[in-house]
Formats: structure tokens, sequence, C-alpha cells
């Protein structure tokens, strides 16, 4: 079994080799803010100045991505709760603060973005950009999707609040879903596991 | 183990435990942890840094790097998550089987049909079962007398989540040559995928992130609150070395003490996310019945756990969850059921029973084996 294990260890660090490997590492000096602290004769010595003289090669920071979230990644977001549809007219800016994503699309292209909020979350660098805002060209439609029915749930377009109304939606109670889910289950456990007064179907 | 599956019965019980599970993955929006490492993965995907997750190097490839993979039967990073997360129930069953204290067909019906679990893979597809089962499987060989493939195992299971690394203790003898041995394996398997990343940053500050995840969090940054948590949080790494000493006078069976530390850490800690219920399904499996009927009151907690965070600082990253699948139900959106005082109220008795259930399971097993 052992074998296996060690194989499979390997291929890990395999990949993990490949992927570390590719990045760009940009040489910088490290800042060890803690060495300013020191008293002026300490700080002054060949020792701690030398210190501070340490190259370290870092990953390169993360830096405004312009890949859209792939089809896949978007079925995450947009396929799940409600989506609400709005239309954008062309040559106009726009800033829209919202809780988790957007998807703006017409005839010619199509963006999808995570909101700010939700991208610094998910620690993404594929979202909107802090201020909320971009430009469009043509005449366009915005999906804006929401989750969870809420008074915190909100939607601002050009720092003008609209008011979120939910139409011919089906609204969820999950937690009357999981405990009629948990009763079915403990059912299903006292069946087969609870009732058993045997041991032998426990310990060997 | 072939014979089992002969049983209709049986063979309709796992189908069952594994159509519920990927019922959730596909009809449920999900927890939002995992769209933290997708977005972890993204960054290494873009040769940008990708440190951040307090978990080992190594972490990032196995398991987090793993459901990438996935896409290649279209299905997206965050579903592949979870379906590992089923794969490492399997993983537990194998490495609980191999302690050769109980039948097969309880481990299966156990982790198949335990609700904890169900909600673990289904909702948040998260990684601890990975690492318990590989310390399992390192305490499996250790009971046959080897050093080499023990040191290893753990080691494989310290790189995935470095909390398990308290229970080092245990795999330590009177023999020091033997400690040695293992120490070498243990230091070797750890540090190598460090090495291979060649580079120094990345090493640091890895390792300075798993030293604040678990050293110095404190309870304010956790979900489940317990009552004697002012007290012991402070003291907690006292403590959790006090209870190891005491754990080794108490009995001489590793399995013994690796099954009552992962527990013990959460009561002393005194307030962990609720996805460490998992540290307890070893527990809960040797405490039999009572860890069968304590998993339905982890799970009650477990679900309430998802409403934390939009009544603490109104993020909607948990709750939204429960939202289905608008392919095959249509539009929807999620219901708040309580105000926020209700919800404080129910979740402190919650999360208080929860802790004194632990407590008990822990007293449970203590007796049990005497």
């Amino acid at each position: 079994m052992i074998r296996y294990f060690l194989i499979f260890y390997l291929a890990v660090n395999a990949i993990l080799f490949t992927k570390f490997n590719q990045f760009t590492y940009i040489e910088k000096f490290e800042d060890i803010k803690m060495l300013d602290r020191l008293p002026s004769k300490i700080y002054k010595t060949h020792l701690i100045q030398s210190i501070k003289e340490i190259k370290i090669k870092a990953p390169s920071e993360k830096s405004w991505n312009n890949n859209l979230i792939s089809e896949l990644a978007q079925s995450r977001y947009l396929n799940y709760g409600t989506n609400l549809k709005f239309d954008l007219i062309a040559n106009e800016e726009y800033c829209i603060d919202t809780p988790k994503v957007i998807k703006i699309f017409n005839k010619n292209e199509e963006y999808f973005q995570l909101s700010s909020k939700y991208k610094k979350l998910y620690a993404s660098n594929r979202g909107m950009p802090k201020n909320n805002c971009f430009k469009i060209i043509n005449d366009s439609k915005l999906t804006v999707n929401f989750d969870v029915l809420s008074d915190k749930n909100y939607l601002s377009i050009n720092n003008e609040n609209i008011k979120i109304s939910y139409n011919d939606v089906i609204k969820i109670n999950p937690l009357l879903l999981l405990l009629f889910f948990l009763f079915i289950m403990l059912i299903i456990n006292i069946y087969f596991l609870l009732s058993k007064r045997n041991n032998e179907l426990y310990i060997l | 183990m072939s014979n089992i599956f002969k049983d209709k019965q049986f063979v309709l019980l796992i189908s069952f435990a594994f159509l519920i599970r990927l019922s959730i993955i596909f009809l449920f929006l999900g927890h939002s942890d995992p769209d933290n490492s997708a977005g972890f993965i993204e960054n290494l995907n873009n040769q940008q840094d990708p440190l951040g997750m307090p978990y080992s190097i190594f972490s990032h490839i196995f398991p987090y790097y793993f459901p990438e993979f996935f896409k290649i039967i279209n299905i997206d990073y965050l579903k592949g998550l979870r379906i590992m997360s089923m794969l490492s129930e399997i993983l537990l069953i194998f490495s609980i089987s191999r302690l050769k204290i109980f039948n097969i067909k309880y481990l299966i019906y156990f982790v198949a049909l335990n609700p904890f679990l169900i909600l673990y893979s289904g909702f948040h597809g998260q990684t601890d079962l990975w690492a318990i089962s590989f310390a399992i499987l390192a305490i499996s060989e250790l009971n046959k007398k080897k050093i080499i493939s023990p040191a290893f195992l753990f080691a494989f299971a310290c790189l995935i989540k470095p909390m398990v690394v308290v229970s080092i203790f245990f795999f330590l003898t009177k023999n020091l040559r033997n400690n040695l041995k293992f120490l070498s394996v243990f230091i070797l398997t750890c540090i190598l995928p460090y090495i291979l990343t060649f580079n120094f940053y990345i090493i640091l500050k890895n390792l300075l992130l798993i030293f604040n995840y678990m050293f110095l969090t404190s309870k304010i940054t956790t979900h489940v609150l317990w009552i004697f948590a002012e007290f012991t949080n402070k003291y907690s790494l006292i403590l959790i070395i006090l209870s190891i000493i005491f754990l080794k006078r108490y009995s001489d069976k590793t399995i013994n003490h690796f099954v009552l530390i992962l527990p013990i850490v959460i009561l002393l800690k005194g307030g962990l996310a609720s996805q460490y219920f998992s540290w307890l399904i070893p527990l809960l499996i040797f405490n039999l019945k009572v860890g069968i009927i304590s998993s339905f009151i982890f799970s009650i907690n477990y679900i309430f756990s998802y409403y934390n965070s939009f009544f603490a600082n109104g993020e909607f990253s948990n709750i939204n969850s429960f939202a289905l699948n608008n392919r095959f139900f249509g539009d929807n959106v999620v219901l708040i059921p309580f105000d926020i005082s209700t919800f404080n109220n129910i979740y402190l008795v919650l999360s208080n029973i929860s802790m004194f259930l632990i407590l008990a399971n822990v007293i449970y097993f203590i007796y049990q084996k005497k």
C-alpha cells in the first residue's frame, strides 16, 4: 500500500514543482521594518545594514486580469438563485455596486464579473475594479444575481439605490428542508444502525 | 469484503448515500470556503502569488489543485472539490478498517448514512477528512511495528492540514533510535515540497501563515460559541500539552490518543469553525450509538452555522449556499426564517449543547475503554 502512496506523493510534488517553476519572480528588497526600531548605534552596524540589503525573489504581484471567468465557472454564479435584468444605454459610464455578480452582454461582447466585494472574498483578481465603474460602447443588458432574500441585499446603479423586487420567484426555506432531511436520515439510521442489538454489526 | 456487495439492500443503501451527496452537490450552490480556494488556484494558474491559505504548499496541489482535473468532464472547480471530499470519506473507511477494530459493514453504514458527513461533503467540500484519514492510516502502520511508513503517512496528513501535527508526540516512544528514524522520515517528507518551490520567500511566507493560524488565531475569528472559551482559549497551548501528557499516561494505544486529542483541541481552542466537527468523526465511530445520535445534534448546529456570518457581519457568503440550481427549479431566493435575536439565542444554546456533547463523548469513550 505504502508504495502507491509514495508514487502519489511524488506525483503531487512533480505537479507542485511544475506549477511554481512557471512563476514570474521579481527581485526586491525585503523591507524588515522591525529593524528601524533598533537603537541607532546597533542600527548603524554593518550586520544590520547588510540585513537591510538582502534581496529576495517574490512572485509578481496580483494584477488586474482581463481574462473573463470561464463559461464553466460562470454557471457557478448565474445558475443559482435568481437573476434580475436591466437595460444599459451605449456610451455611458456605469457604476454598479452589488454583493455578488453581474453580467453585461450585447450582440458583440459579453462581460462577466464578480462584484468588488465578492471578488475580495473569492481572493480573485477577476472582477469589477474597486470603484465598480466601467464604460460600455453598445446598448447592453445587465444581469445581476442574488441568492438571499434580505433587507441587506442591495443594488446601486450610478449611486442610485434600486429597489429590488422578486416577481414569480420561488422563495425557499432551506431550514425546513434540511430539518426534514435530518428526520429522514434519523429514521434510516434507526433502522440500519441504532435498532441493532447485536454488537456483531459494530465490532469485529 | 466483496461478500457484502452481494447484499442487495447494502448496495441499494450505498447507492442512496452517493446519490444524496451528488444531489446536494449539483442542486445547491454550496459553501463559500471553496470559493476562496478557487481564487488561490486561479492565481496559481496565472503564475501569481497564490499564498494566503494557512496550509502547507503541498496542500495547494493536493487536495486543492486536484478538482481542476474535473474540468475534463465539465464539472467546475467548486463541485469538484466537494466530489473530492466524498473520496476522503472512502479513504476514512479504508483507514479505520485497517485498525481491525470495527466490522467493515458498520463503518460503511456509519459514513454513508451520517448526516453530518452528507452535509460536509454535499455543501462544504473541506479537506479535514483527508488529513484525519492519513493520520489513522499512519497509526494502523504503527500498530504493525513499522517506523518508516507511519512517519511518511503522518507527514502526508500534516502536509494536508498542519493542525494534526499535535499528534506527533503519540508516535514517539522511549526508543530513541526509532524516534530518530521516525523524525528523519517525517521531516524529509515535509520539507521536500518546500524545497521544490526553490523560493525562500514562498517558504517563509507559508510557514508564517501556518504559524499564525495555528497559534495566534483566537476565538473571535471563529464560528462556534462556547462559554468556557474565555478561559481555555488563553491557555489553550499549555492545556493541549498537558492533555497530551495525560493521554500518553492514560492509554498505551496510539489510536485512543489520536481519537481523543482532536475533540480536546476543539474544546480547548474554545470556538472553531463548524467544519471542525469532522475532527470528531473518529470519536463518533468509536462511540457507536452515542456517536450516531450525537451526529444529529452536530448536524443541526452545522446547519445553523451557515446563518452566522450573515447575522454577525451581514455577509451572504455562507447563507447563499442554500440557493437552488435555477436550471432545475427556476428562479429562487433563500428566505431567512428568523430575526437576529432569535438566531443568536438558538445558536448560543445549540453551540453550547454541541460542546457539552463533545465532552460527553470524550467521557463516554474513556468509560467504554475502561
